[in-house]
């Protein structure tokens, strides 16, 4: 027979909530103390809302994660990230979910952080798992035996609500970081955004709380809304799949955070972009525009000639601008993310000494200008001039420093000086031309060779292809070229994007010349596509002039051909074969700047 | 009161976290050099052949121009012997670098047994040599695939009581066990259910069910040789088309079921021995990485 629980009885009354109002909260006099008590209880309600807030575990992670979160950039320190870590993991497993997961957790926490996290799978089938079940079986006793649940209950409540903290840990010390940076994995905005911009414990914290009141739930909202905020778009990066036998450290995954939001330029939080753009016509626009604008211009901030002034913020914005531009006339071909020095050029002006005003008074106008060049893989033939245009009237200028120089290998400046052949007065525009002589650049494509295979087979290589690239094959559908003036685009297959060759038919090649920098194509010297033992018509070709109206158009294709037949060790391999294949461009480019310039006559 | 056993709840929980905690590092402290093989019985688990690249061969880092060693290190943890090995690398790109041979034999391989009890091991070595970066590239990262075929055996054998009285209201003689489990034969092919049906005609049919359970593909699985204590069994493997006791797996179903009939000679209840004998063509496949830098 079951006893009756012991009756309780309080040794005084509850208060009331008015009478606790009154006792706690005297009205300041009788008249109107109906007005000032409802005051009072509306502020002791919100007050005491507030209280009973903070002594909620849920809400006081949040807070304390949302503070660390804000704070993050001071806190760059791998020990005080897994100290800070740490404590918070114990904490969400001891006092959120009431110790159900502890065991679980404290045996990751000395598996990672004592024991290095290793991965010997027999370790980890003899030591790891016994333990976890060990503990399971322990929380599962302790919680039948203390009749608070059942034993299954006990146990799969410590697999689960130790999981839930150590996923946190991983994810705040930067998992997604390190995921995205490990498999090279191309970053949607709504992913970038999830990187930057998402306080994991904060969130935790929140959507913890046991408690239920008026400011836990407008914390919650306004969660709920941030959270959709950033990942407006919800696309979420592709899978990464493959298995990897070593789990980083906190030190590694740190890096990768840190090197993830150094790449990814800083930008505008999007809520406050929401925000801002609230009651502007086009919504979406505005937004867009918000969050492209704070990317250049914190692309800008970290320029290194506007910190040292010789670009000012306002020419970079403009000169960002058009970059962003230029991008979106990429049809095909991307820029090979592994060489970081790419060839570039550009004509310049040192804004503290550059004479914008001239005083024939006092001297006869020259103008110096710099031509800056970097990473040059082999000496570069220019020829220079300069005009001084006004309307449609040109004079011609002369550089004094010498009109064709060549350019050594790797990175300098070249100074330019042009004087007007005549006298001027007035304002024109003094327009800089450089024309660069058999600049050269080269683009490399890569092609699976399948052989003979059925289409189960070839779906089956496809994905130990995948498997081993860790990416998917459309990756590797374009040709990969480094950030040069000029750029050459090929491909060849099954339509010519298609990576994979399977069988020994004829295949199409395809090509493009794209034209990335700011200037004029002016003449393709050559070309050459380098297929050995490739037979077709068309992978080489010289001397082709570029027309006039065609030398700043930002794409200019090149008529392909039928690959009829290529070596036989490519047909029919066994399993597949990889090949990596060159192509190389000779071309004449022609750069131009423009400067205001001003030509004061002398006086009397 | 309400304070008081608030108290004892917490102090409770306080005392199980730190039993917990000490029963971690106690059992994290034993067993952390990893389990030792004591037993005798080299044909029980799953274990298989592994495969690895020794340290430095190849090195972290190829520099362009340069010769490089990869050494695979082919090591037999199962109970049976390997045969027709065949080690390749595949997916390499020969722009970057260049491997030779691309493919090697191996074997045959020992199992562990008694006579050895560490298993067999062979090392092969593949000589590399790497091309230079293109234009400014500061490094290339070759993903391949380190792809392992070859042959072996796997046995079963268990005690099965064959007893045709079974569904007489008293019925004398060993209990038939209408299924067991099985952990494995030493193989990563592993009998891991067994299932046994008496019918009333004095025949007995076996359902044995086999699951790949090793870190490769099974890709072809055949059954050697089947008896019932002395007699020679009648198997057949299910989904198996032409030949009956041979079957080809794909990548998707890695199981088989096979089924053992028998008419039974005796009408007395008796233990015998149930032997199987399996062979199979496994493969393996790990990626690795070779990174050319600058």
């Amino acid at each position: 027979m079951v006893a009756s629980p012991e009756r309780v009885t309080l040794e005084k009354e509850p208060v009331k909530r008015e009478q606790a109002t009154e006792k706690y909260f005297p009205p300041f006099s009788k008249a109107g103390g109906a007005v000032k008590g409802a005051v009072v209880g509306a502020a002791a309600t919100a007050g005491s809302s507030a209280v009973d807030a903070v002594k909620d575990p849920g809400f006081i992670l949040f807070i304390v994660g949302l503070l660390t979160f804000i704070f993050n950039e001071y806190l760059n320190n791998t020990a005080i990230a897994v100290l800070i870590g740490t404590v918070f993991m114990f904490f969400s497993a001891f006092f959120i979910f009431k110790g159900k997961g502890m065991a679980v957790t404290v045996i990751f926490w000395v598996w990672y952080v004592f024991f290095g996290g290793v991965t010997d799978i027999e370790g980890i089938k003899y030591v790891i798992i016994p333990i976890v079940l060990v503990g399971m079986v322990v929380h599962g006793l302790t919680k039948s035996i203390s009749k608070q649940g059942t034993f299954g209950e006990g146990a799969m409540g410590e697999l689960l609500y130790g999981a839930i903290p150590i996923m946190v840990f991983f994810l705040d010390l930067g998992l997604l970081n390190w995921l995205a940076q490990e498999f090279n994995v191309t970053l949607s905005t709504s992913s970038q955004n999830i990187l930057l911009f998402t306080p994991w414990w904060a969130l935790l914290g929140l959507f913890t709380t046991q408690r239920e009141n008026t400011f836990i739930t407008i914390a919650r909202m306004v969660g709920v809304v941030y959270i959709f905020s950033i990942v407006l778009l919800g696309v979420v990066p592709e899978a990464y799949g493959t298995y990897k036998s070593a789990i980083p450290t906190p030190e590694e995954f740190l890096a990768a955070k840190q090197e993830i939001s150094e790449q990814l330029p800083a930008r505008e939080n999007p809520l406050i972009s929401q925000i801002a753009c609230i009651g502007d016509a086009d919504y979406e626009s505005c937004i867009q525009q918000r969050q492209e604008e704070s990317e250049l211009r914190s692309l800008c901030k970290k320029n290194e000639e506007v910190q040292k002034g010789v670009l000012t913020f306002d020419d970079c914005l403009t000169e960002e601008k058009k970059k962003k531009e230029e991008a979106k006339y990429l049809v095909g071909g991307v820029i090979d993310p592994t060489i970081k020095l790419p060839t570039k050029f550009k004509l310049e002006i040192d804004r503290e000494f550059f004479p914008f005003k001239t005083y024939l008074e006092f001297s006869s106008p020259e103008y110096p200008i710099t031509l800056k060049y970097e990473n040059t893989r082999a000496p570069v033939k220019v020829d220079l001039s300069c005009a001084f245009v006004k309307g449609s009237e040109e004079l011609p200028g002369k550089i004094t420093s010498g009109e064709n120089i060549t350019l050594p290998v790797g990175s300098g400046t070249e100074g330019i000086t042009c004087v007007p052949e005549g006298t001027l007065k007035g304002k024109y525009e003094l327009r800089v031309t450089a024309f660069f002589k058999d600049l050269e650049t080269a683009t490399h494509l890569t092609r699976f060779f399948v052989g003979e295979k059925d289409s189960q087979e070839v779906v089956e290589i496809q994905k130990a292809i995948e498997k081993t690239e860790s990416r998917d094959l459309a990756y590797f559908s374009t040709s990969q070229f480094p950030a040069d003036l000029a750029r050459f685009n090929f491909g060849f297959g099954s339509p010519p994007k298609n990576p994979l060759i399977v069988g020994g038919k004829p295949v199409q090649l395809g090509m493009s010349i794209l034209n990335s920098g700011e200037g004029k194509l002016w003449e393709i010297k050559s070309y050459g596509v380098i297929l050995e033992g490739f037979n077709a018509p068309c992978l080489s070709k010289s001397n082709i002039k570029i027309p006039s109206d065609e030398q700043s158009n930002k794409q200019i294709i090149i008529p392909g051909c039928q690959i009829m037949d290529y070596p036989g060790e490519l047909k029919n391999p066994e399993e597949y074969l990889k090949r990596t294949f060159e192509a190389r461009m000779v071309y004449d480019y022609q750069l131009e700047n423009k400067f205001a310039v001003e030509i004061v006559g002398k006086t009397g | 009161m309400i304070e008081k056993s608030q108290k004892k709840r917490v102090q409770k929980k306080i005392f199980c976290l730190v039993l917990l905690a000490m029963a971690s590092f106690v059992l994290a402290g034993c067993g952390a050099g990893g389990p030792q093989d004591i037993s005798y019985n080299f044909k029980q688990g799953i274990k298989e052949v592994t495969f690895s690249f020794l340290e430095n061969a190849p090195p972290k880092q190829v520099y362009p121009s340069s010769n490089f060693k990869m050494i695979a290190a082919v090591d037999n943890q199962a109970a049976y012997d390997v045969t027709n090995g065949v080690v390749k690398i595949v997916g390499l790109d020969a722009r970057y670098f260049y491997v030779t041979p691309e493919e090697q034999e191996f074997g045959p391989l020992l199992g562990k047994s008694i006579l050895s009890p560490a298993g067999d091991k062979v090392f092969l070595e593949f000589d590399g040599f790497s091309q230079a970066l293109f234009e400014n590239a500061e490094e290339y990262v070759g993903n391949f695939l380190l792809k392992a075929t070859y042959h072996s055996t796997m046995d079963f054998a268990d005690t099965v009581c064959i007893n045709p009285t079974l569904y007489d209201v008293y019925s004398a003689g060993c209990k038939v066990q209408a299924s067991k489990a099985y952990s494995g034969q030493g193989a990563p092919v592993a009998v891991t259910k067994l299932e046994e049906v008496v019918s009333p005609d004095a025949a007995v049919e076996f359902r044995i069910f086999l699951r790949n359970s090793g870190r490769g593909k099974v890709s072809t699985l055949t059954l050697n040789n089947a008896r019932l204590g002395g007699k020679e069994l009648e198997c057949e493997f299910q989904r198996a088309v032409e030949n009956k006791k041979s079957l080809i797996l794909n990548q998707k179903m890695q199981e088989a079921a096979l089924i053992c009939k028998t008419l039974l000679d005796s009408q007395n209840s008796y233990e015998t021995t149930l032997s199987l004998g399996f062979s199979y063509k496994y493969e393996v496949e790990q990626r690795h990485s070779l990174r050319l830098v600058k």
